[in-house]
This record gives structure tokens, sequence and C-alpha cells, in this order.
């Protein structure tokens, strides 16, 4: 399944369980954003074990972003029916202090970097 | 409901209206010739069977007639029960019969012309029946099949033409001479019988009048109904023509109000903007503080920004610094940073100096609010700063601190990361908070940002980026704060050239005198 939402690619792979971003995200609004949510909510619903999310090739991502995706981990933990790896890269700058965050809103994230 | 729901209502009524007419006119002539052909092929079944008492053509009467009967049968009550609304229909089965019914049609006007006994009458009366399927296939099943069957049905004819033989002529009886020669076949004269034995061999054997007029009233009956259903569906859709032009009238009014209620609305942004920046503190407001020479200045992205900054001088000397920005921007945004404003105001000046106590207690307040109250996600990075003599102590998670110290002469870039997190967003973020001190000395400069500025975006989609900012910043070092922000501003502004700003963007510069 891919969802391409502005110049950003968002790719699930269902038998790996794994979310993979690619690009830029920088839709203009929370609004914009709610296909995304839509996106993850879909492929991910009911599901358990595993679950990647992998934004080593995501680029950039703004505010309205980082808060749906942090809302969605949010979720995840409500449920508890995954367990969520998160890969990132230091090379890029958004990454550095929200992938950390999202370990801080659920310490039971494995952090990749 | 809103206007725009309304608006769209009244043109899908329109639109039901303009399409309620032709809605079943296919079903019901597919209907009326599934029913023609049944009640047509089971009367020549009948008919064959009192005057023969036997089918005369096996593989014609016994098995392609009630192949041809059952194919309609089932059409006919398929779509007479979706017509009724007792049976929900859907395009595939729809498309089945209308095909089915058709193709087998078709297949039946072809044989009628070439398979009759008597091929030299199918020019005269059996290719009639081609034409009728024309008008049929066109109804039914549209355009491009009616231009495939008539170029069929015109081989068909060449075909017939070529085979009666381009000289053929057909020469009429009276009716004495019919009779005449009926009475010799009868008497078993040996000239008729020969005769009528060469008839049969070239295919050209007698055929009553009342064949012709039952042939032609069956192909008549046909054309009739589908011309009347298709006829009465025209006269429909001109009925409701003036009703049609009402809806859209009314849906023409209502853009109207909607430009106005858009009017309306940009103006009341405008206000909430307006608003928004009365709630900014003043340079008048800096200038009181006898130690510090403070510039500030917020440009939102949109009517109305989700940035903020605070600068609240305390009874004992000190001051609170705060800077936030909000998720998104836009009316909702502007609110929140309106909440943050006046909630980190009302908690502060009651204990300024506890900044991890006061960031928690506004992180509970704007969750429940925004959550609870606006029954919204957005939520917001907030740093608050309490200076007080030499020191600075900084508090909550947001875009890196750039700094200059005056004795040593060096800049840098201090990240606020493990400070705190995104205030709104979780109800409790005590854990997660942490102080820093920094000093602050004669000469030395601060500078809060937030990330409209390091993330602005160029016409070819590169960011000003904080390395960028922070050359700037080394080679202003030396100004005073207000010029810091105004060259840093004139900076980003042509670096980011004609291109659109996707954020607001704020900076705020403290120099201790």
């Amino acid at each position: 399944m891919i969802l391409h939402a502005g110049d950003a690619k968002v790719t699930y792979d269902k038998e790996n369980q794994d979310v993979k971003f690619e690009g830029s995200m920088r839709l203009a609004n929370m609004k914009e954003y709610d296909q995304v949510t839509e996106f993850l909510k879909e492929n991910t619903n009911g599901l358990a074990g595993k679950l990647t999310l992998d934004f080593t090739e995501l680029q950039f991502l703004n505010s309205s972003g980082i808060t749906t995706l942090s809302l969605f981990i949010l979720n995840c933990k409500k449920k508890g029916d995954v367990e969520l790896l998160v890969k990132g890269s230091k090379d890029v700058a958004w990454q550095q202090k929200s992938l950390a965050n999202f370990k801080k809103l659920w310490s039971d994230i494995h952090l990749e970097i | 409901m809103n206007k725009n729901n309304q608006k769209s209502d009244v043109l899908l009524e329109a639109g039901r209206m303009l399409s309620e007419p032709s809605r079943d006119t296919r079903r019901k002539i597919l209907i009326a010739v599934n029913a023609v052909f049944i009640a047509s092929l089971l009367l020549f079944l009948i008919i064959q069977l009192v005057n023969f008492g036997t089918l005369p053509d096996p593989v014609r009467d016994m098995v392609f007639y009630p192949i041809l009967i059952i194919i309609n049968a089932i059409s006919l009550f398929y779509n007479s029960a979706v017509l009724s609304g007792k049976k929900k229909g859907s395009r595939k089965r729809d498309g089945w019969t209308a095909w089915s019914s058709v193709v087998v049609t078709m297949i039946l006007a072809l044989l009628i012309v070439h398979a009759n006994p008597n091929t030299a009458t199918s020019m005269l009366v059996d290719f009639g029946f081609s034409v009728v399927v024309l008008f049929v296939a066109g109804t039914v099943l549209g355009r491009k099949v009616a231009v495939v069957w008539f170029l069929i049905s015109a081989a068909s004819l060449f075909l017939a033409y070529h085979n009666v033989g381009t000289a053929f002529e057909y020469h009429l009886l009276t009716q004495e001479e019919v009779d005449a020669f009926n009475e010799s076949l009868s008497q078993g004269d040996p000239e008729a019988l020969e005769r009528f034995d060469l008839l049969v061999e070239k295919h050209l054997q007698p055929l009553p009048a009342g064949l012709y007029v039952s042939v032609w009233l069956i192909f008549m009956l046909i054309a009739f109904l589908a011309v009347f259903f298709e006829s009465n569906m025209i006269s429909k859709v001109l009925g409701v023509i003036p009703g049609v032009i009402e809806k859209i009238n009314i849906a023409n009014e209502e853009k109207i109000m909607l430009e106005n209620e858009n009017m309306r609305m940009g103006m009341e942004l405008d206000v909430a903007r307006k608003i928004q920046l009365m709630m900014l503190p003043t340079a008048k407001s800096f200038d009181k503080h006898k130690d510090l020479e403070v510039a500030a200045r917020m440009d939102p992205a949109s009517e109305v920004g989700g940035d903020f900054y605070e600068f609240l001088p305390q009874e004992d000397g000190s001051v609170i610094v705060a800077m936030g920005d909000v998720t998104d921007h836009g009316l909702q945004s502007g609110l929140v940073m309106l909440m943050a404003q006046s909630t980190v105001r009302s908690i502060v000046d009651e204990k300024p100096a506890q900044l991890k106590d006061a960031l928690a207690r506004t992180n509970k307040i704007l969750y429940r609010n925004i959550r609870n109250r606006m029954n919204d996600f957005r939520n917001l990075t907030l740093l608050l700063a309490h200076i007080k003599g030499d020191e600075m102590t900084v508090c909550g998670q947001h875009e890196n601190i750039l700094s200059y110290n005056a004795q040593t002469g060096e800049s840098a870039i201090t990240s606020t990361e493990d400070m705190g997190i995104y205030i709104g967003l979780i109800e409790d973020v005590s854990e997660h908070l942490a102080e820093k001190v920094f000093s602050l000395k004669s000469g030395d400069i601060y500078l809060f940002y937030t990330d409209g500025l390091t993330e602005a975006e160029n016409e070819s989609g590169e960011f000003y980026g904080e390395e960028r900012l922070f050359e700037k910043f080394k080679q202003l070092v030396k100004s005073d704060s207000q010029t810091i922000v105004d060259e840093l501003y004139k900076d980003v502004y042509a670096f980011i050239g004609n291109s659109e700003l996707l954020d607001d963007i704020t900076l705020m510069v403290i120099r201790k005198k």
C-alpha cells in the first residue's frame, strides 16, 4: 500500500509490518494530515506484534506532521497491541529531537538511530 | 446544515430532477422487447404445432427458440422486479440482461434473413427486423453498439441481395392465377408439381399474405414500444427544466451569500489577528527594563499565527520571558496561543522562580482546554526563561538557543531537547521537564526563535536553516538587539524571495546592557 502525501511517500509493507516514510512532508495544516492518519489507521488496525516506523529517508516533517505521528504513537500505546520500532537517521535535523520525543511519549518504543 | 451543504443539496436535487425521466427508460424498453419476443416466439411455436401437429425444424424450434425464450424470460423477470422495486438492481446484472437479450435478437435477425425457407422474401419483410433491432440496440446498449449493428446488418442485406441474385425480379400474380396454380397442385398436375419442386429448390416457396401482416405487426409493436418510452422520457425532461432552472437560481443566490459570508469571516480573522498582535508585548514594555536591551517581532504566515512571545518584568526586578509555537496556524492556533499566553502569565506572576512547576501547570490547563473544550489536538513548543541578575534559567523544549558570550567573544548553539516535551499533547509532562542555567553578563546576547525562521523555504525548496542563521547571527553580535532582529528578518525574506511564507516567524533578542 502506498500513499503519496505532498512531496512524500508512505509505503506499508504488510509482510514485514513496516511503514516507510520517504521524501519531505510539509502538508499545509492538520486537516491535510488526515490522509496520513487514515492510511496508518487502515493498515495497522487490528495489528499485533512488531510494527516498524521507518523515517530514515524522511528528510523533513513539519510540526503538524509530528503531531499526527505523536497521536498515532499515543494511540498505539493506549491500545497496547503492537511493539513499536522507530528507525531514524542522525543526519536528518528534525529527527534528532522529534524521535527522542516519541520515546518520551511512550518509553516502550525501540528507537534505532 | 451549513451553506455549502445547502448549495450542494440544491444542485444534487437539480441533477436528480434532470436524470429522473431517463432513469428507467432503457429498462422499460428492454422489458417491452423481452415481452414481445417471448409472446411472438411462443405464438409461432403454437401455430406450427396447430398447423403441422409437430415442430418442423427441430434445431430451430426445439433448441434455438427455447434458448431465446429463456434468455428473454430471465431478463423480463429481473428487470420487471427491479422496476417495481421488489429487487435491487446491480450494474453487472443490468449489463448481462441487456447484452444477452439484444445479442440473441441480433442473431435471430441475421438468421431470419438468411435461413428462412423463402429467402427471396428476406429483403421484402425479414430485413425489417434488423432495422427494428438497430433502434433497440441503440436505445438499450448505446450508440457504439448501434454503429456496429448498422455495419453488420448492412453487410447482411448485401449478402442477401447477392444470394438472391442481382438479376432476380419479383413477379406478382393475380389471385386468379394463384387459385389456378393451387387447383392444379391439388389435382396432381405433373407440370404444377414440377414447378412447385423447382420453387422449393430455389427457396421461393409461396407464402400467405397473413404471414407478412403478422410479421410486420410484431416489428411495429417492438418499434412502437421503444419509441413510446423514449419520447415519454424527452417530454418529461422538457417538463422538469423550469424546476431545474429554479434550483440553479437558488444555488446561485446561495453562492452570493457564501461569498458575503467569506468576506465577513475574512474580516473576523483580521480582527482576531489584531487582537493577537495587541496581546504581544510592545517595545515600550521592553524599554522599561533597565538592564536588558530587548527586541522582538512576530510575522504570521496566515491572518492569525500560532507563535507568541512574552516579556513579563517581575516586582523583584527579574523578568520572565516566554516563546511558544503552536502547531499549524489560523484561527484555532491563534486561540491556543492566546490561551497559552494568558495561562503562562497568570501562573508565573504567582511564582516566577519555579519554571518547571509553571510549565507543568500550563501544560495541564492547556491539555484540558484543547482536548476537552476545543476537541482539538493542537499542541505547542514552549520555552520559559527567568532572568535574574547575571543568570538566566531556562525550561521547556523549543528551538535551539543561539548565544554570544561578550567576554570570550564566542557564539554558541544550545539544544533545548532535554528540557521538555510538547505542551498540551499529554496530560502530565512533569517527568520530562528540566531547567538549565545560563550566564548572562554585560554584552551577552541570547536569541530565541521559532522554527518558521529556520524552515523558511526558498523557490528551490531549500531551507534557511540553522547554519545560515548562526553565521548571520555571528556577524550581527556587535549590533543592538533591534538591528539584529531587523537584519535577520531582512536576510530571511531575501532568502525566500517570492516564495510564500509557510509558517509564522518569531524572533526575540535579549542583550544584557
